[in-house]
């Protein structure tokens, strides 16, 4: 009988630390897609070669750690953590150092962040700071002066030095100067910019807020007034935003 | 005896009374109330007010080096709140324009229909996963008929108050809850209510796009209630609960859209032992001559099989219209 009761309690201890291995296993973020190729670089071993990234395979470097990837490459990144799961998609010529929780540093590139619950993510660049508070999914792309932000659904809001802002779904930021000095708000055709963007269309699995992301396109189109015969380039090295006027048969909608 | 006298005065009356009443019922043209063709035009109406346009995305790709994607600046409404009025003329010629089985009253005439229809769409709502869009609309319609002398007399308008919410979720699906009046008005009778009815409703609607067409499918039930004045035997003889699936597809080619849709329909009766299963089959094609002016010609096929007698009929429609459209 006491036998009986030894081999419970082993099989139940041991049963206890699996599990809390498993468990603790899946907190590390993990590579859900990846296309071409995608590397995760320590830079607290900045001697170790970069590891190549496949799919399933956990992130087990520890933070701080960079991503990067190469041309014609495609990384998407899932953080299971309970606190603050997000997705993360990270585009072609891209390197974004993980730091602490939810706080990135973008060497170049750009990467889309996406996550049913209040987050707060905080973004950090050569030319710019800032940090976002809110639910929803956002693009952030680097340019000269700071981060461009585009958001496809939900809400944030900016805390910085300078001024706090918020955010709704189909608006541009732009963000610049160490002390994240916000732009105009720029409202963006999310439908165009759902169908384009290869953050968005170029991984095999929809995003977890696709239906989100569709019905705020919804919206934007039910409550559209008009739409400017132009498209919005990047920001040129002097800081000027470059826009694109459309050729003329191609018009017609304003 | 002067009971007998005052009994058979008392019998007499309401003998003559029910037997004229019967008799002008029965010779007067009489349309069927509870058959409403208007309904699947309604029902692209707020379609239309609900149309998404988008940009096309092959174009300007040679812009679009990083992978954001596109950004084309837009103005938007802070709430959504829009206007949808609508004009809309058709001619055609129908060969039962009173629905019926058979006999005398089944003649060949014209009909001339007028509508102005009001869609106010109450703004857009992001529900995070749906839409939300309520959408209420005010349209009278006018039928004139001609070509024949026994459909003279049922020349009539048709008002018709309609709020819907319309939920919109992934994939094409919607849901639309909605609540329904509509009062039909003799012309010949100083616009007295002829028939009236009261229809809560709910639909279930898939639309889907197969290449460049626009389909849709939608599974409907609606409950009505009724009033008809002219009934003697009762006013709500025709409540009734209504199940219908109505499927289109609209296929544009050039300024030009072919627009099929077969619409069937199963009614049960509250307040007579009958079922009905109606069908109609339609064919339109449109030419837009802009944005807000077009063009169509049509045809419109229904069948009503009822498990009543002599309710049974066949109606084909052809004809020609124009519809002008403006949204602010």
């Amino acid at each position: 009988m006491q036998l009986f009761w030894r081999l419970s309690v082993a099989v139940f201890l041991s049963v206890c630390k699996g599990y809390g291995q498993t468990h603790q296993g899946s907190l590390k973020p993990f590579v859900s897609s990846v296309t071409g190729k995608a590397f995760v670089v320590s830079k607290e071993n900045p001697d170790l070669p970069p590891q190549k990234l496949d799919q399933n395979d956990s992130v087990l470097v520890q933070a701080p750690y960079s991503l990067v990837t190469s041309k014609d490459s495609f990384l998407e990144i899932k953080n299971l953590s309970p606190a603050q799961p997000y997705t993360m998609r990270i585009g072609q010529k891209t390197g974004v150092e993980f730091r602490r929780k939810s706080n990135f540093y973008m060497f170049q590139g750009s990467m889309l962040l996406a996550g049913l619950g209040e987050m707060s993510y905080s973004l950090e660049s050569n030319g710019s700071k800032i940090q976002l508070n809110g639910s929803g999914t956002f693009i952030a792309e680097v340019i000269p002066v700071g981060f461009k932000i585009l958001v496809l659904e939900g809400s944030f809001s900016t805390v910085s030095s300078v001024e706090d802002a918020s955010m709704e779904s189909g608006d541009l930021v732009l963000m610049s100067g160490e002390n994240g000095k916000l732009s105009q708000k720029i409202k963006i055709e999310l439908p165009l910019l759902l169908s384009t963007s290869r953050l968005v269309t170029h991984f095999p699995e929809p995003l977890i807020t696709q239906s989100r992301l569709i019905s705020a396109a919804q919206v934007q189109v039910l409550r559209m007034k008009s739409k400017y015969n132009a498209f919005i380039g990047g920001v040129s090295e002097d800081r000027q935003l470059r826009i694109w006027k459309v050729p003329s048969a191609q018009k017609a909608d304003k | 005896m002067k009971v007998f006298i005052f009994s058979i005065s008392i019998f007499s009356f309401l003998y003559l009374s029910v037997s004229n009443a019967w008799s002008w019922e029965r010779k007067r043209p009489m349309r069927q109330y509870d058959y409403r063709p208007e309904q699947v035009d309604q029902f692209r109406n707020r379609q239309q007010q609900l149309k998404q346009k988008y940009s096309s995305s092959r174009s300007s790709h040679e812009i679009a080096k990083s992978d954001v994607g596109l950004q084309r600046p837009v103005e938007s409404k802070k709430k959504g709140f829009g206007y949808q009025l609508g004009f809309s003329s058709k001619i055609y010629h129908s060969n039962n324009p009173l629905s019926t089985e058979s006999g005398s009253q089944k003649v060949s005439a014209g009909i001339w229909e007028n509508s102005v229809s009001n869609n106010f769409l109450l703004g857009a709502y992001d529900l995070r996963g749906a839409t939300f869009s309520p959408v209420i609309g005010l349209s009278y319609t006018n039928f004139t008929h001609f070509g024949h002398d026994l459909v003279k007399e049922i020349d009539f308008g048709s008002i018709s108050l309609n709020f819907a919410g319309i939920f919109s979720f992934g994939k094409g699906w919607s849901l639309r809850p909605s609540l329904g009046f509509t009062a039909d008005l003799s012309m010949e009778d100083s616009m007295s209510r002829q028939y009236s009815q009261v229809s809560p409703g709910i639909a279930l609607g898939k639309s889907f796009s197969i290449g460049k067409a626009r389909s849709f499918l939608e599974w409907s039930m609606n409950l009505a209630f009724t009033n008809t004045p002219g009934q003697i035997a009762s006013k709500d003889l025709l409540d009734r609960f209504e199940t219908a699936l109505t499927w289109g597809i609209d296929i544009p080619f050039g300024d030009f859209e072919f627009g099929p849709f077969l619409n069937m329909s199963l009614t049960d009766y509250s307040n007579q032992s009958k079922t009905d299963f109606t069908g109609t089959l339609g064919l339109n094609l449109t030419y837009s001559i802009t944005d807000w002016m077009a063009l169509r010609i049509y045809s419109t096929l229904s069948s009503r099989n009822s498990s009543k007698d002599s309710r049974d009929f066949t109606r084909l429609d052809t004809g020609a219209g124009a519809t002008l459209n403006a949204r602010f």
